[in-house]
């Protein structure tokens, strides 16, 4: 089931059902770009029955074959625990985890004002900020972090839900990756056995503190709107760990421009000093330049993953996102290991 | 190379075909979404077998600091394996050909890399810590523009 019609059949189905309503009328059905993990699907629903008239609605559904896996269930579940938090994230309506009515897992969330750009610090600036509204919403989206690894995953109802962090949680996450890479590899890769070996002989002590990981934060995640940044996105990599990963995916080198522009006042060290600045001493194990620069290697090999699973996919047929050789982001993985910290 | 120049060709005409040619209700656009998937089958692999011949070229040597490191006593040698030399293909040998000898090669540091990998964490890093590096400047050397 890939047509317009067929998805607004299923949209109609879970809608009714969860607004216990039949007269649900969906419109405006659009496949968005991007989403190399889910497909979104913008749209607007009207029920008389229910009071609602063209509300704006995202669909977000599996693809047939994904560049990860992710748990759909996890997901659902912190999106459902972030509610009653203080950080903005999209508010789910309606789901179909089994694919009953929508041919794959999908969820249905409201959709939130604002764009999502991945150049929206970048000089180019989509958004018309001018220089010192880049800068200005950088810092915002750097406080946005520290909010989300401040959230206590006891009281959160975060740990019931994702289960308890993995006691070392830098091996979990390598150990994870490399499996990943070696369900989806079509070849043979020696630039991930070389990272692969730096990580594993590299390995940060657990932390101190586990928080929740949002696993993918960058502005391109995150709805900016009047240049402050409202809801943040796409929570399928989201799990309880290292506060450092996240760090060490939004200073990663292969990011530096998109998540730093080309303002000389925001910089990764800038980036780092807010960060402190708002989590106070909780911050500093997360801040440790050997632990920011595993992760930022751990990033690397993560995005190789990633890289090598969308050539699966795209061999396979199972992707309609063409992919070519993942030669660069490989190499870099390797230069990222030679790098002073 | 995965995937290769023809794969490409083949995966994108599926997209084309399959995700973009059912949205495309004006005619002509749909005659020149024909076009352009005939242009990306005519496609020359030329240059690809050029890349993977020269690639396949710049890990010999580092194959052959591999085995020399291998060869200095029988305790490595008994560790590690398969670091045979593979011939050097024809200059007229086909893409898949050259494609071939290039993954066995890429094969070969692979698994190398792993018993390395095994080695350090058994002897101690120290020993071998010049031939990983000299690795990791090879893997890191052809960085795309």
């Amino acid at each position: 089931m890939g047509d317009h019609e067929a998805i607004a059949r299923g949209l109609r189905a879970v809608l009714g059902n969860s607004f216990g309503v039949d007269d649900v009328l969906v419109t405006g059905i659009r496949r968005l770009g991007g989403g190399s993990s889910r497909e979104n699907w913008s749209f607007e629903v009207s029920s008389a029955a229910a009071g609602i008239s063209a509300r704006p609605l995202l669909l977000r559904r599996d693809p047939p074959a994904s560049v990860a896996e992710t748990d759909r269930v996890a997901e659902v579940g912190v999106l459902s625990a972030l509610v009653t938090s203080p950080v903005p994230s999209p508010r789910i309506l309606a789901s179909d985890l089994d694919g009953i009515h929508l041919a794959r897992p999908s969820v249905i969330m409201e959709r939130a004002p604002g764009l999502a750009d991945r150049s929206v610090l970048r000089r180019r600036d989509p958004l018309a900020l001018g220089a010192a509204g880049r800068v200005a919403l950088a810092e915002r989206l750097c406080e946005l972090l520290a909010e989300v690894h401040r959230l206590d995953p006891a009281s959160g109802g975060l740990t019931e839900l994702l289960g308890p962090p993995p006691p070392d949680p830098a091996a979990h996450e390598v150990a994870r990756w490399t499996a990943e890479i070696a369900r989806t590899r079509t070849e043979p890769l020696p630039e991930l056995a070389y990272v692969g070996l730096w990580l594993r002989e590299r390995l940060p002590p657990p932390p101190a503190r586990a928080a929740l990981v949002h696993g993918d934060f960058r502005p391109a995640n995150v709805l900016v709107a009047g240049g402050q940044p409202g809801t943040l996105l796409d929570w399928e990599f989201a799990h309880l760990g290292d506060p450092a990963e996240d760090v060490g995916w939004y200073t990663a080198p292969i990011y530096r421009n998109e998540h730093f522009g080309e303002e000389a006042t925001w910089t990764p060290d800038a980036f780092l000093r807010r960060y402190r600045e708002r989590l106070g001493p909780d911050a500093d194990e997360a801040i440790d330049p050997a632990r920011v620069r595993f992760w930022q290697v751990l990033a690397l090999y993560k995005l190789s993953a990633i890289a090598v699973a969308g050539v699966h996919s795209f061999l396979h047929g199972g992707s309609d996102r063409a992919a070519e050789p993942p030669d660069r982001v490989l190499r870099l993985a390797v230069v990222a290991t030679m790098e002073r910290s | 190379m995965r995937p290769t120049p023809s794969e490409v060709v083949d995966g994108v005409a599926r997209i084309l075909r399959e995700t973009v040619a059912p949205s495309v209700a004006d005619e002509h656009a749909r005659t020149q979404l024909a076009q352009v998937v005939a242009v990306l089958r005519s496609l020359d692999a030329q240059d690809a077998r050029a890349a993977v011949r020269a690639s396949d070229a710049a890990v010999r040597p580092l194959l052959a600091a591999c085995a020399a490191w291998v060869a200095h006593d029988d305790e490595r040698e008994n560790h590690f394996d398969g670091l045979a030399a593979i011939d050097d293909g024809s200059s007229d040998e086909t893409f898949a050909e050259a494609n071939d000898r290039y993954e066995s090669q890429r094969a070969t540091l692979e698994t190398f890399l792993s018993s390395l990998e095994r080695w350090r964490a058994e002897h101690g890093a120290a020993t071998s810590d010049d031939l990983l590096l000299l690795i990791g400047r090879h893997l890191a050397a052809q960085i795309a523009p």
